[in-house]
C-alpha cells in the first residue's frame, strides 16, 4: 500500500495551542501546548576530551530528553528543563525545538511513520518563502514524507465552512489566534496577499490584560500563577458585550449575578486562594472594538480594519467578501463576538452608503456606478484594461478580465517560486 | 523519550474523555493507523454511553508466518485471556477490519489508579495481538516449558512483507530481525546506529541485558528461513533472551520492545537526522533559521579553510551535485548563496554524517589557527571559543 492509501497526517500549528490528527475524522486526536521543554544541562555542558564515544552518547541524550505539550508545561518546575516556545506571532522561531516537536508529534503522540503518510502542514499568510522551503526541508529531508501540502490557515478556515450545498471559497477570515490576529481576504481560494491586515491584539495579549486588571484591582492570586489564572478566566468567563457603558452600570447594579469567584491552588505552596472575577469579564474582549483601553500603540478597532481590507480588496470581489465574514481562532470564541463584529461592520458601511448617497443627490443607481467607476480607476484597473484593448465599463467583463489576470498572476508566482525551490523540494504542492 | 511507548495516547485520551463526560457523552468516532500499517477505529455513540467499539486491521502477513483469519496465531485467545470480561469480542468483526472489541465502561474498577491501569491496557490492544505468538513462546521460556526439541525456526510478522524469526531453545530464545530501509541515507544511519546499539551493550551497565549482535550477512541460525526473508540491506541483528529477561513485569515490556523494533531503529534515524548534525557541525546549541551568527560561522569555516578540500569530501561523500555547485560559486557571490550552502550543508551531512562530522572538527581546529592572521581573527576566535 502506498501513501494515497493511508488518511494524510495534519499538523496544525499554532502560537498557543497545536492541532494534530488524521485526514478523515472529524476533529483532532491531540490539541496540545505548542510548548517544548528541553533540558539544558546537556546543552550547557562543554564536549568531554575523554572519546567521542562520551560526547556522542551525552549528545543523543540531550536529543531524546525533551518534552512537548502539557508534559512540557508539567516539567516547567523542574530546575534542568527550560521551556521553549518555538512559534511565537504566527511564526516558527526556533526551528531546533520546532523540528523535535514534530517529531514527538509523528513518533510518540500520532504513532505513525511519517514516510508512510502524506502531511498537511499550515502556516499563517504572512510566511516568507523561505520559512516555508525550510518546513518543507525538514519534512522532506528529516522525516522524508512521501507528499507534503503546506496550506494558509485561513483557506483552511474557509474550507472547513463546507457544507454539501456549496463550497464558498471567497470569503473574509478574521483569524485570531492567541500570538496575532490576522485579518484576510480570500478571493476563489486564491489569498489577497496585498490586502492582508494584522493586528498586534490576539489571545495572549487578552490573558495579560485580565492579569493586569486583577493586579490593579488587588486581588489575591499568586504573582507565579497569575497569568495562568487570567488565560483561564478569560476561556471561561469572558463575553462581549453590547455597549460598554450599559455594561458597566449592569454590573454595579446586579454584582451578585454578574460578578464570578474564582478559587485554585497556589501552584508551588498548594494553599488556596480565591478572587473575584468583575469587569474584566466583557472588558477583555472589548481590546478587539476598543483597543485604546489596551494599548496607547495600537488603536483601530477589529471591525474598521475588516472593513478597510475589504475596502483594499479588487471591487469586484468586495460584494462576495462583505457576505462571507469567517471567523476563526480561539479568541473569537467568545459569547456574542460575531454579533457584535457585525453590527459593528454594518454601521460603518451604513453610514458610508448613506453619505455617498446624500453626496450623489440620492440617487441609488447612480452613487453605485460613480463609486464603481471612481474605485475601477483608483485601483489602477483603467491601465489594465487599456493593455487589453478591451475597453469596456461592464460589471461582467471587468469580473472576467480581473479573474484571468489574478489566475495568471499565480501561475506566474508558482512557477517562480517552483525555480528557485532546491529540486529535491519540486514535489512540494504550493497553495 | 528513548523508548516508544505501548499503550497508544490517543486510545487512552479517548477512554479518559469518555469517562470523564459519563453523563453527557459526545459522538466518538476515529479511525486511526499507526506505524507498520495497523489501524484502528473507535466508536462510541452519544446514546449509548456504556459501550466502546473498537476494532483493529492488520496488514496482509508475509507468507512464511502463522496467521489465522488475518491476526496473528493465537491472538484471539490472548485478547480474551488479557481482558477477560472487560470487553467482548464481536463476530463477525466490522468490515475491513480483522478484530472489533466491545468494552463495557462499567465494569470498568471503581478505583481510580486501578482504573488507569485497565485503560492502558485497553490501549496496548496493538501489543496484545501482534505480540501474541511471542508472548507465549517468551512465557514457555520464563517458565522453562519450552519442548527441548522445539529447535526450529519460527517467523512472526513483524511489518508489512516482512517477518522477524525466533528460535526458541530450552535456555534461550534467540530472535533474530532482517533490518531492511528504502532511504539509502537511512541504511547508512541505520547501519551505523546499530554497530553502535551492539557496542553499547559491552559496557559495564548493561551487562544484564540481552546481548545483541549485528551482523552485515545472515546469522547461521537462519539456514532454514526463505531466501526472500534474508535480502534485509542494513544487516541482521540478533538478541538472545534468558529467562531472566522474561520475568515477572518484564514480559510485556520486552514483547514491546522486540515486535515494534524496526519503528524503535527508525525513530532514533530521525532523531539524529534532525539534531544532532547541526549541533555539532556549528557547535552551537539550536540552529535556527534567523541564526546569522550560526551561517557566519560556517561561512567563515569555509572562507579561511581551503574550501576545495572541503568540497572534495563532501563531493565524494555524497552524491548531491548542488553542494558542488554551491561550493564553487561560494567564492564569487557568497552571500547570495550562504543559504543554500547551508541547507546543502545540512543535507550532505545525513550521509555519512559521523565521517563528516569529524572532518568538521578538524576543520574548525585548522580555522582556529588560521584565523590567527587572518583578518576575521577577532570573531573567528570569539566563535570557535564558544
Amino acid at each position: 500500500m502506498d501513501a494515497t492509501g493511508r488518511p494524510a497526517v495534519v499538523i496544525d500549528n499554532g502560537t498557543g495551542y497545536t492541532k494534530m490528527g488524521f485526514a478523515g475524522n472529524v476533529e483532532p486526536c491531540f490539541i496540545i501546548p505548542t510548548v517544548v521543554a528541553v533540558n539544558e544541562s546537556f546543552l550547557g555542558q562543554s564536549a568531554p576530551k575523554v572519546g567521542t564515544a562520551a560526547y556522542h552518547s551525552a549528545g543523543v541524550m540531550a536529543d531524546l530528553d525533551f518534552y512537548i505539550g502539557e508534559e512540557a508545561l508539567a516539567k516547567q518546575h523542574a530546575s534542568a528543563y527550560t521551556l521553549s516556545y518555538p512559534i511565537r506571532q504566527g511564526q516558527i522561531e526556533n526551528w531546533d525545538t520546532m523540528e523535535r516537536f514534530w517529531q514527538q508529534c509523528i513518533f510518540n503522540y500520532l504513532r505513525c511513520d511519517p514516510e508512510d503518510h502524506y502531511m498537511l502542514l499550515t502556516e499563517s499568510p504572512l510566511t516568507a518563502p523561505e520559512n516555508r522551503e525550510y518546513m518543507g526541508e525538514i519534512m522532506f529531508e528529516t522525516f522524508n514524507v512521501p507528499g507534503l501540502y503546506i496550506a494558509t490557515q485561513a483557506v483552511l478556515a474557509l474550507a472547513a465552512g463546507y457544507t454539501t450545498s456549496k463550497l464558498e471559497m471567497t470569503g473574509v477570515v478574521v483569524d485570531a489566534g492567541d500570538g496575532m490576529t490576522h485579518v484576510v481576504p480570500v478571493a476563489d481560494g486564491y489569498v489577497i496577499g496585498s490586502s492582508i491586515k494584522s493586528i498586534p491584539v490576539a489571545g495572549r495579549d487578552l490573558s495579560n490584560f485580565v492579569q493586569q486588571l486583577m493586579r490593579d484591582r488587588g486581588e489575591p492570586v499568586p504573582p507565579e500563577d497569575s497569568l495562568d489564572v487570567a488565560r483561564r478566566v478569560k476561556e471561561m468567563y469572558c463575553y462581549t458585550c453590547a455597549d460598554i457603558v450599559k455594561e458597566f452600570g449592569k454590573h454595579d447594579k446586579e454584582p451578585a449575578k454578574y460578578i464570578k469567584q474564582w478559587k485554585g491552588n497556589n501552584s508551588k505552596t498548594g494553599a488556596p486562594f480565591s478572587c473575584d472575577i468583575g469587569y474584566e469579564r466583557f472588558l477583555a474582549p472589548e481590546v478587539f472594538f476598543s483597543p485604546e483601553i489596551y494599548s496607547s500603540d495600537f488603536t483601530t478597532p477589529l471591525p474598521e480594519i475588516v472593513d478597510n481590507c475589504i475596502q483594499s480588496a479588487p471591487i469586484d470581489s468586495r460584494r462576495a467578501l462583505y457576505k462571507n465574514i469567517v471567523l476563526s481562532g480561539g479568541s473569537t470564541m467568545f459569547k456574542d463576538f460575531q454579533r457584535r463584529l457585525q453590527r459593528d461592520i454594518k454601521k460603518r458601511v451604513d453610514a458610508r452608503t448613506s453619505a455617498s448617497e446624500s453626496r450623489s443627490g440620492g440617487d441609488h443607481k447612480v452613487s453605485l456606478f460613480s463609486s464603481t467607476l471612481a474605485a475601477l480607476s483608483f485601483d489602477g484597473s483603467g491601465r489594465r484594461i487599456a493593455d487589453l484593448e478591451y475597453v469596456t465599463v461592464n460589471e461582467f467583463t471587468w469580473f472576467v478580465l480581473s479573474h484571468k489576470s489574478l489566475v495568471v498572476f499565480h501561475l506566474l508566482v508558482l512557477i517562480l517560486f517552483r525555480a528557485a525551490l532546491p529540486p529535491s523540494l519540486s514535489s512540494i504542492v504550493l497553495v | 523519550m528513548i523508548l516508544l511507548e505501548g499503550p497508544s495516547r490517543v486510545l487512552q485520551q479517548i477512554f479518559q474523555n469518555r469517562l470523564k463526560n459519563m453523563e453527557k457523552p459526545a459522538e466518538v468516532d476515529f479511525h486511526l493507523i499507526e506505524f507498520d500499517d495497523i489501524r484502528f477505529h473507535i466508536q462510541a455513540s452519544a446514546k449509548d454511553p456504556q459501550h466502546i467499539l473498537l476494532s483493529i486491521a492488520v496488514p496482509p502477513p508475509p507468507p512464511e508466518t502463522v496467521f489465522d483469519r488475518g491476526l496473528p496465531f493465537g491472538a484471539l485467545e490472548a485478547v480474551k485471556a488479557a481482558y477477560g470480561s472487560l470487553i467482548q469480542v464481536i463476530e463477525p468483526p466490522e468490515s475491513g477490519f480483522h478484530l472489533t472489541i466491545q468494552i463495557d465502561v462499567t465494569k470498568l474498577a471503581a478505583n481510580e489508579a486501578e482504573r488507569v491501569q485497565q485503560m492502558t491496557k485497553l490501549a496496548s490492544l496493538r501489543t496484545v495481538v501482534l505480540g501474541a505468538p511471542l508472548r507465549v513462546i517468551l512465557k514457555h521460556l520464563g517458565n522453562r516449558t519450552v519442548a527441548p526439541d522445539a529447535d526450529n525456526l519460527v517467523a512472526l510478522m513483524h511489518r508489512p512483507k516482512q517477518s522477524y524469526f525466533l528460535i526458541p531453545q530450552p535456555e534461550k530464545v534467540t530472535v533474530v530481525f532482517p533490518m531492511r530501509y528504502k532511504d539509502s541515507n537511512d541504511v547508512v544511519l541505520a547501519t551505523s546506529f546499530l554497530q553502535e546499539f551492539m557496542e553499547a551493550r559491552r559496557s559495564a551497565g548493561l551487562s544484564t541485558a540481552p546481548p545483541c549482535l549485528w551482523a552485515p550477512t545472515p546469522p547461521l541460525e537462519l539456514k532454514g528461513a526463505p531466501a526472500h526473508a534474508l535480502d534485509a540491506n542494513s544487516g541482521f541483528v540478533s538478541f538472545v533472551i534468558f529467562p531472566r529477561h522474561v520475568e515477572g513485569e518484564k514480559l510485556d515490556r520486552i514483547v514491546w520492545n522486540l515486535s515494534t523494533f524496526y519503528a524503535y531503529v527508525s525513530y532514533h534515524i530521525k532523531v539524529r537526522i534532525s539534531n544532532n548534525f547541526c549541533r555539532s557541525l556549528f557547535g552551537c546549541k539550536s540552529f535556527s533559521c534567523g541564526d546569522t551568527q550560526t551561517l557566519a560561522r560556517a561561512y567563515l569555516i569555509m572562507r579561511s579553510y581551503n574550501s576545495l578540500a572541503i568540497a572534495y569530501v563532501i563531493t565524494h561523500s555524497c552524491e548531491a551535485s548542488l553542494i558542488r555547485y554551491s561550493l564553487s560559486f561560494l567564492e564569487v557571490v557568497p552571500e547570495v548563496l550562504l543559504w543554500s550552502f547551508c541547507s546543502s550543508l545540512r543535507r550532505s551531512m545525513k550521509f555519512n554524517h559521523f565521517a563528516l562530522c569529524a572532518v568538521f572538527k578538524s576543520v574548525h581546529a585548522h580555522s582556529n589557527e588560521k584565523t590567527s592572521e587572518h583578518t576575521y581573527s577577532g570573531t573567528g576566535e570569539s566563535e570557535a571559543g564558544s
